[in-house]
């Protein structure tokens, strides 16, 4: 990892197009303002990770049947005879 | 047709073209780039998004409209550009549903939709740029509140 020591209002530029700006230094916190062309996609790292979690939550095994009873108790209008191809 | 394994259906005959290849893959299962989309026979709107080389991955996944009327698709020009979309009417989305022990407790993924361009049948776990949508968005509200209610 490459690391660099930068001061308030200070910059880096990456690939010519991406700049990213130390806006203010706090104790516990830093601020910092990115610019970059439109189709440059910045998250925040725990975005990344609250996705993957939900996603490995997602394959345990579900039970299709109670999922079903709740559909049905839930939906007081229940789409009726409109499949079944 | 080709045969493959599935985890609620055993093995399977599905028409080969019907793969769905994901340009990028699903957070936390980047070895899997194949999937087949099937339909829950007795459930309607829902699906299976089945991996094609291991029977056992498969998520549930639905038109998050079904629950939230509301919801938009705001991904990134980039992931559109991935999905090599010619027109937006060419892609559907879709969200991973966590469906826990108890059922009425089921949440929706509404931060990262799973993105389908149905004419290349090329998809992408997106990010929604929505800062208010959650991994676990909660369907029906909590058993407790209904209860309050009741009493």
């Amino acid at each position: 990892m490459l690391v660099l020591s930068r001061k308030e209002n200070e910059s880096i530029v990456i690939n010519d197009n991406i700049e990213i700006k130390i806006i203010s230094l706090r104790p516990d916190q830093v601020k910092l303002g990115i610019v970059a062309p439109r189709d440059v996609k910045v998250f925040r790292r725990e975005i990344y990770d609250e996705i993957q979690q939900a996603n490995i939550d997602s394959v345990k095994p579900a039970d299709l049947t109670a999922l079903k009873n709740v559909l049905n108790l839930k939906n007081k209008d229940p789409k009726e005879g409109t499949d079944d191809k | 047709m080709i045969k493959i394994q599935t985890k609620y259906y055993g093995e399977i005959e599905v028409p080969e073209d019907n793969e769905i290849h994901f340009i990028r893959q699903i957070f936390g299962f980047e070895e899997y780039s194949d999937f087949y989309l099937l339909e829950m026979k007795d459930l309607d709107n829902f699906f299976w998004l089945q991996s094609k080389d291991e029977g056992s991955l498969a998520f549930v996944v639905v038109n998050p409209r079904i629950f939230k009327p509301d919801y938009v698709l705001d991904i990134d020009q980039s992931d559109k550009n991935l999905l090599q979309a010619d027109a937006d009417e060419d892609l559907a989305d879709l969200v991973i549903v966590n469906i826990p022990e108890n059922p009425s407790n089921m949440t929706l993924n509404l931060l990262g939709p799973v993105v389908i361009n149905t004419k290349k049948r090329i998809a992408v776990q997106a990010i929604s740029n929505r800062n208010d949508y959650e991994t676990k968005y909660r369907v029906f509200p909590e058993e407790q509140e209904t209860k309050e209610k009741l009493g």
